[in-house]
């Protein structure tokens, strides 16, 4: 399915001007951001559930009477263009004469918007005097919905009929009255009916404030000026983005990413991106992208739809208000029965954190090679953020009887990417969530029966580079207070890490799980357990892939290590006074420091700087003098040396192109394919270098299964 | 002779201070504010001060009975990291709390358009270097029971490295040690011990409340600052001393009372709002003299908004709170804050979308007017373009100051891309900030279920009385009222406030809305706020010594449905011990005022409750307060306090027009001056628009309401 836009929707309009004066219409527009961070506000308030107001898995927009989401909240990004097609789908299944005031409609059906079951979308008309003028819509991500398995995720579903109930647009609020039997419904079908309520109620809560925001709005200001700005505002952010684009270089970029298990097997599925600038247009295009698999990780086209949409907001739009008309400078092209545009009936509960978020570390990954090919835009790049998302979900029987469940939300706990002037950030979140955050370490002991072991910053987990990427965290916890609990992990990422690094910067760490057997009780364990090292050698390990269901039996040890952020540059450039820093924190450790760095250490355990200047002028050994081609590499080159700038594909018959070497993953630090010691079988790393100034140009984790 | 009360705000630059006798009498001083060597500032003004009083210093001080200061040591030293350096002993496992900051500390503060930049947002600098950190094991459980005891010998060793290395100030914060503070105690007495020269504190003796990350940040700031504190008030305390004062040094708090200065001295992290906190006392007390009780404070200064709320007499407060980027978990008094000052740079984006701040362009060069060779136009330049402001105002400090730069600036970097003539652009860029202003209000009041139209909106800062004509008739308050210490308000309001101690303890119950209360549960929630009452009020020593009324005691419980980030406090109003019919009342009262917080319906009757911490504040009412005499009232005719015109660029139909100027100080109670016009207070003016009325109150707050009203 595509989208055709027309590239020229109004070839002379480069220029901004609002229908209405420009200080009305600032004022409007602040209003209307103010508006809807109001609503943001009553669901972290009123939402018992620490995924909302800790983790800040939710988000919320108010769209214009078309469904384009005019001001979105700044959590997750991915609800965004998911809840302009809610609203699309709830006209369409309601039907547009049939929306009344005061009524409100939830879903979490895939196939009409939401991007996963778990998150349960609210969207409300806005009617003034009859005519439909505007909507308002949140989602949060409830902790269960239902279906076979707590948490709702179920690794053994084959089709979406095992998974949790999908509703489409039920009534919850009928003439601004609870409709007490739709929340029944909800709660029932949920494990945590208390959560659920108090979900829902934040939900309705915050679309009420909008409503009586909104009306107020219109009735100061008059509709046609309020729906004029909105309209304007759509405007305003699609052209500054259209002449963002307009000063990058034309080209095509083509990334790729993977994600390893699909819940029956230990499976590895692509998505390909070919991203192709033309103008003042983005054409991402995933039609290459693997068949749906059997298992959950599939997603529909408006979760795949967020990923390009994240990409371009976080990499080109700073600065902006970020709101849906960006949406008309993009064009996305799948297949329908990918991986990322499923039919019905695919599994899918765990879609947006699987090939929905490959899809956007692909996108990501495009923009910013784009970006690395223009003379501008190159000096605020970034390579891959937090490359997978780090679902676990725990649930079982209290020692008093009562069952719990919870999603513990660690996906935040991941590494930024490196920027090209400086390092990525620690613990950074996830790229398309600009307010993320994770749950204290007592809260959550506070309210489920788990105990942490530890929970601090991984060392080598941020990818080697010139600039190196951000750290992730490694955890450990045990069962405690519980007669039985269980542990469901939904991530990818075992075999490789989805953080690439950038400009010949080195990949962040991937995931890691493992579950560690041992005789101790809780005071041993966090006797011996203070780290991964130690706790990996407390017992029987058994590693996980990356999705698992175990159980979390007494003296069982629960450790996972999250991604780190991808390196900018070659590593080989890094500052001696960096490494030396690094050394020191621990962000990184001796060994890898001189694997990666290529430093000596002394004898004091300083840095020798003459023996580490003359290890890293080595030159570079090639792999084979086979000339190579842009067409045989799965991630597209810059067109010159980031380096020496010298061109890399030879220009008028002077051929200069890059060096290949290859090796295990193992060379990119000592987490990435962690459960196999870096000898994944189904990937390898290669380096391609400069030939004239042997540089590090590109590092990159080849598929070599097939 | 008279008593005086000398109340002086140290704030970035000048020394507010303001001298009161106890027969109404009020007199202010400024100076360059010398915190090396406040005896220098504090007794120029106190001088310039008893002048006006025709008195001298010496005098003053030998019958002044209370100093009362606040001060911004503890907050520049926050933005200037010039705290002492700070190590940090943690449970083992868990070094990087402060580094993983919950992932949100990297983002905390920062507006819609920073939160896009994705490239540019490091985290703040860190207060406790990753060098600092010792992890030592031992570990709490969340009920409070020991699971592992603490390694002694890995206590000696970490501390005795971070020593070593050179740190003055140690944190020593466990998890779970609000539940149970024994390892921390256990770690405090011991190292105390070993170190007894270094500053040793408990993160539970700052804030005893869940959370790791928050309150181990809100210990880490509180020690790296108590020392530059210390310094500040023994200074202080030596040039009182010298100058022949000997009484009591009553310290601002952020929670909105004083403390004297030998209880505050390890609660450094307390005083991160004294000077901002006090504006708000300020307005509660002119709020009890003219009979309102629900006041809106905006105070406009050079680079921020600041925006607080007063209700039912009572300031509102909130438990955690945002400070330069970092989370605190201290209670104070809310301030909402956005960077739209006098000083705040007017920009248009690639669209020519105008844009006012956040950016400000500081004193030097300053806005385009000063004549200090800043091209940027800013809020200020706006008001001079439009005659709002006079720039022979800024002429005491800034002699090239002129409005011909203004409106260059205007006219280049705003006009002349939007076509627009400089008094045109001017106006919509004070109509664009104004209403941001309104909106960052409407945040404060409607978001949390209260009407504007029941408050009075009290203005001050710098800017402040310039602007809020504008922003407070957009809001709809009531009235507006411009205090005649608006200059000085902060050091005016430090002085109206009362002693108060507060203490925050752990309750974390859980209660099912539908059985019976267990009989432990009533128990454990009548031992903590026992506890807590009395921690509360044994801060009043043995030598304490400020007269007072009797203390009074305010208990209140925080309360929320389990699972919830955002509590609501509740007050306890029964006597102790609570019994079960008590405790249903509090439940009772929560759901009424969570109705009202999120709207009617939002409360669930099912849904179990938590009482998460409970709070025990001690007041004692001092007799300080500023009684003013009350002026005769004199008839509507302002004729008298006309000092001439100017033309001002209204806007609209009205256009430019001759507008009469009033000084404020030459009004009597009872003259009404209809806008247009302009009055004039110390070095600001306040423009009066066309359909509003302004008077004088016999309190000499001036008062503008909107003309259509009933009067």
């Amino acid at each position: 399915m595509t989208h055709p836009i027309e590239v020229d929707i109004n070839p002379v309009d480069q220029s901004f001007t609002p229908r209405v004066d420009r200080v009305t219409y600032e004022i409007l527009k602040h209003r209307l951001w103010q508006i809807n961070e109001e609503q943001a506000t009553t669901i972290r308030r009123v939402s018992g559930s620490p995924i909302a107001s800790e983790v800040q898995d939710y988000n919320v927009g108010i769209a214009t009477a078309e469904g384009k989401l005019v001001a979105c909240g700044m959590s997750v990004l991915a609800h965004v263009t998911a809840l302009s097609h809610v609203i699309k789908n709830c006209m369409k299944i309601i039907g547009e004469g049939k929306l009344r005031d005061g009524d409100m409609f939830i879903t979490n059906d895939p196939w009409m918007g939401a991007v996963h079951q778990n998150d349960v979308a609210l969207v409300a008309p806005i009617i003034i005097d009859g005519a439909l003028v505007a909507w308002t819509s949140s989602v949060i991500h409830h902790a269960d919905v239902g279906g076979p398995v707590p948490g709702s995720w179920n690794l053994d579903a084959y089709d979406a009929f095992q998974e949790a109930p999908r509703y489409r647009f039920l009534r919850i609020v009928r003439d601004g009255e609870i409709a007490d039997e739709v929340m029944a419904t909800l709660m029932t079908n949920s494990r945590t009916p208390a959560l659920a309520e108090l979900d829902l109620r934040a939900q309705v809560a915050a679309a009420g404030v909008v409503r009586r925001r909104m009306t107020e709005l219109f009735d100061k200001y008059g509709a046609q000026i309020v729906v004029d700005v909105m309209a304007d505002s759509l405007r305003d952010s699609e052209i500054m983005l259209r002449n963002r684009i307009r000063a990058l270089p034309d080209g095509v970029w083509k990334t790729e990413e993977h994600v390893d298990h699909d819940g029956h097997s230990d499976s590895l599925t692509t998505i390909r991106l070919t991203l192709t600038k033309s103008g003042d247009t983005l054409i991402f295009d995933f039609t290459d992208s693997d068949d749906e698999a059997a298992g959950l990780i599939n997603c529909t086209r408006p979760t795949l739809e967020s990923g390009p949409f994240s990409a371009v907001l976080t990499h080109l739009c700073a600065g902006m208000t970020w709101n849906e008309g960006i949406m008309d400078r993009i064009r996305i092209d799948s297949r329908p029965g990918s991986i990322v545009d499923c039919n019905f009936p695919a599994p899918v509960a765990s879609g947006v954190i699987n090939s929905g978020w490959a899809a956007l570390d692909a996108s990501a990954a495009a923009v910013a090679r784009m970006m690395l090919d223009g003379q501008e835009s190159r000096k605020l790049t970034m390579a891959g953020w937090a490359g997978a998302p780090y679902g676990v979900n725990i649930f079982g029987k209290r020692e008093n009887g009562r069952s719990f469940a919870t999603m513990l939300g660690l996906s935040g706990l991941q590494g930024g990417g490196a920027r090209s002037f400086a390092d990525g950030y620690d613990a950074a979140g996830y790229l398309h969530s600009p307010r993320c955050g994770a749950m204290n370490v007592e809260t959550a002991e506070a309210r489920f029966p788990i105990l942490h072991l530890f929970r601090r910053l991984a060392p080598d987990s941020g990818g080697a580079g010139q600039y190196r990427g951000g750290r992730s965290v490694e955890m450990a916890i045990t069962s405690h207070g519980a007669t039985q609990a269980e542990v469901i992990v939904t991530s990818f990422g075992s075999d490789h890490s989805g953080s690439p690094g950038l400009a010949g910067g080195m990949p962040g760490a991937g995931a890691l799980g493992a579950l560690v057997h041992t005789k101790s009780d809780s005071t041993g364990l966090i006797r011996q357990c203070a780290d991964r090292s130690t706790t990996l050698s407390a017992g029987d390990v058994k590693s996980l892939p990356s999705k698992a269901r175990v159980a979390l039996n007494s003296g069982d040890v629960f450790l996972s290590v999250t991604h780190g952020g991808g390196g900018f540059g070659d590593p080989r450039r890094r500052s001696v006074d960096a490494v030396a820093q690094d050394l020191a924190s621990g962000a990184v450790t001796g060994e890898w420091a001189a694997r990666l760095y290529n430093v000596h250490m002394a004898s004091d355990g300083t840095i020798d700087i003459d023996e580490t200047n003359r290890l890293r002028q080595a030159p570079v050994q090639a792999d084979d003098g086979r000339p190579l081609t842009q067409d045989e590499l799965p991630v597209t080159l810059p067109q010159n040396c980031p380096h020496c700038e010298e061109p890399l594909w030879g220009q008028n018959g002077k051929a200069s192109t890059p060096l290949m070497t290859t090796a295990d993953l193992a060379a990119a630090g000592p987490l990435i394919a962690a459960r196999v010691a870096g000898i994944s079988p189904r990937f390898r790393l290669v380096t391609l270098s400069c030939a004239q100034c042997a540089g590090r140009i590109e590092v990159f984790q080849q598929r070599i299964d097939k | 002779m008279a008593n005086y009360t000398i109340s002086a705000d140290a704030g970035g630059t000048f020394l507010d201070l303001v001298l009161v006798d106890d027969t109404g009498r009020i007199a202010v001083g400024k100076s360059l504010h010398t915190p090396n060597n406040p005896e220098v500032g504090i007794m120029e003004a106190v001088g310039i001060a008893a002048k006006a009083l025709d008195l001298d210093a010496q005098s003053v001080l030998d019958n002044c009975t209370l100093v009362f200061h606040g001060t911004t040591v503890t907050t520049n030293g926050m933005i200037e990291r010039t705290g002492v350096r700070t190590g940090l002993i943690c449970t083992k496992g868990f070094e990087d709390t402060l580094r993983i900051g919950r992932v949100k500390a990297r983002t905390e503060g920062l507006d819609q358009y920073q939160l896009t930049q994705y490239t540019l947002n490091d985290p703040p600098p860190p207060i406790v270097s990753e060098l600092d950190i010792a992890g030592v094991s031992g570990r709490m459980d969340a009920q409070g029971t020991e699971i592992l005891a603490l390694d002694m010998d890995a206590l000696e060793a970490g501390a005795t490295r971070l020593v070593q290395a050179g740190v003055e100030a140690i944190v020593i914060s466990f998890l779970h040690s609000y539940a149970n503070p024994a390892h921390e105690q256990q770690a405090c007495r011991f190292l105390r011990d070993k170190f007894p020269t270094l500053h040793i504190m408990a993160s539970t003796d700052v804030a005893s409340v869940l959370g790791e990350y928050e309150r181990t940040n809100t210990a880490v700031v509180n020690a790296n600052l108590n020392p530059l504190l210390q310094k500040h008030l023994s200074n202080l305390g030596h040039a009182l001393e010298s100058n022949g004062y000997h009484g009591p040094v009553l310290i601002m708090q952020s929670i909105g009372g004083v403390s004297p200065m030998e209880n505050v001295r390890h609660q450094s992290v307390t005083t991160l709002l004294s000077g901002p906190v006090g504006g708000i006392v300020g307005a509660q007390q002119i709020g009890g003299l003219i009979g309102e009780s629900n006041i809106i404070t905006t105070d406009m200064g050079g680079t921020s908004f600041d925006v607080g709320l007063v209700v039912g007499g009572q300031p509102i407060r909130s438990a955690q709170t945002v400070i330069h980027r970092h989370i605190l978990t201290v209670p104070a008094v809310d301030i909402e804050t956005i960077g739209a000052g006098g000083g705040s740079a007017v920009w248009l984006d690639d669209n020519g979308n105008i844009k006012v701040g956040p950016r400000s362009v500081g004193s030097n060069p300053g806005p385009a007017c000063y004549g200090l060779g800043g091209l940027d136009p800013t809020v200020t330049d706006a008001d001079v373009v439009l005659g709002f402001i006079d720039t022979s105002s800024f002429a005491f400090a800034h002699g090239r100051a002129s409005r011909d730069y203004a409106v260059a600036a205007i006219e280049e970097r705003i006009g002349r891309p939007l076509g627009l003539s400089a008094e045109e652009a001017a106006h919509g860029v004070l109509q664009i900030v104004n209403n941001q202003m309104a909106d960052l209000i409407r945040k404060v009041t409607i978001e949390k279920g209260h009407d504007p139209g029941d408050f009075v909106l009290l203005a001050y800062g710098g800017s402040g009385p310039a602007h809020c004509t504008a922003y407070g008739a957009e809001i709809g308050a009531k009235k507006i009222v411009i205090p005649p210490y608006a200059s000085v308000f902060s050091a005016y309001g430090i002085a109206q406030a009362d002693v108060q101690f507060s203490v925050t303890g752990s309750v974390l119950q859980v209660i099912a809305q539908d059985t019976e209360i267990p009989d432990e549960t009533v128990q454990t929630v009548n031992d903590i706020l026992t506890r807590i009452a009395d921690q509360a009020q044994d801060q009043i020593g043995d030598d304490f010594s400020i007269s007072g009324a009797d203390p009074q005691l305010r208990l209140s419980i925080d309360i929320h449905y389990i699972g919830q980030m955002t509590d609501i406090a509740v007050p306890v109003d029964a006597p102790l011990p609570l019994d079960r019919a008590a405790i249903k009342d509090l439940m009772a009262t929560f759901r009424k005022l969570y109705d009202m917080n999120y709207g009617s319906g939002a409360s669930s009757p099912a849904s179990p409750i938590e009482l998460v911490n409970a709070r025990a504040d001690v007041l004692i009412p001092l007799p300080s307060k500023y009684q003013p005499v009350e002026l005769p009232v004199a008839d509507r005719d302002p004729s008298a306090a006309r000092s001439g015109s100017r033309s001002v660029y209204w806007g609209g139909e009205i256009g430019w027009r001759e507008t009469d100027i009033y000084k404020a100080d030459l009004m009597q109670p009872g003259n009404q001056i209809s806008g247009p016009a302009l009055i004039e207070l110390f070095r600001t003016t306040v423009p009066i628009y066309r359909n509003q009325l302004a008077d004088k109150d016999v309190f000499g707050n001036l008062v503008v309401t909107a003309a259509s009203k009933d009067r």
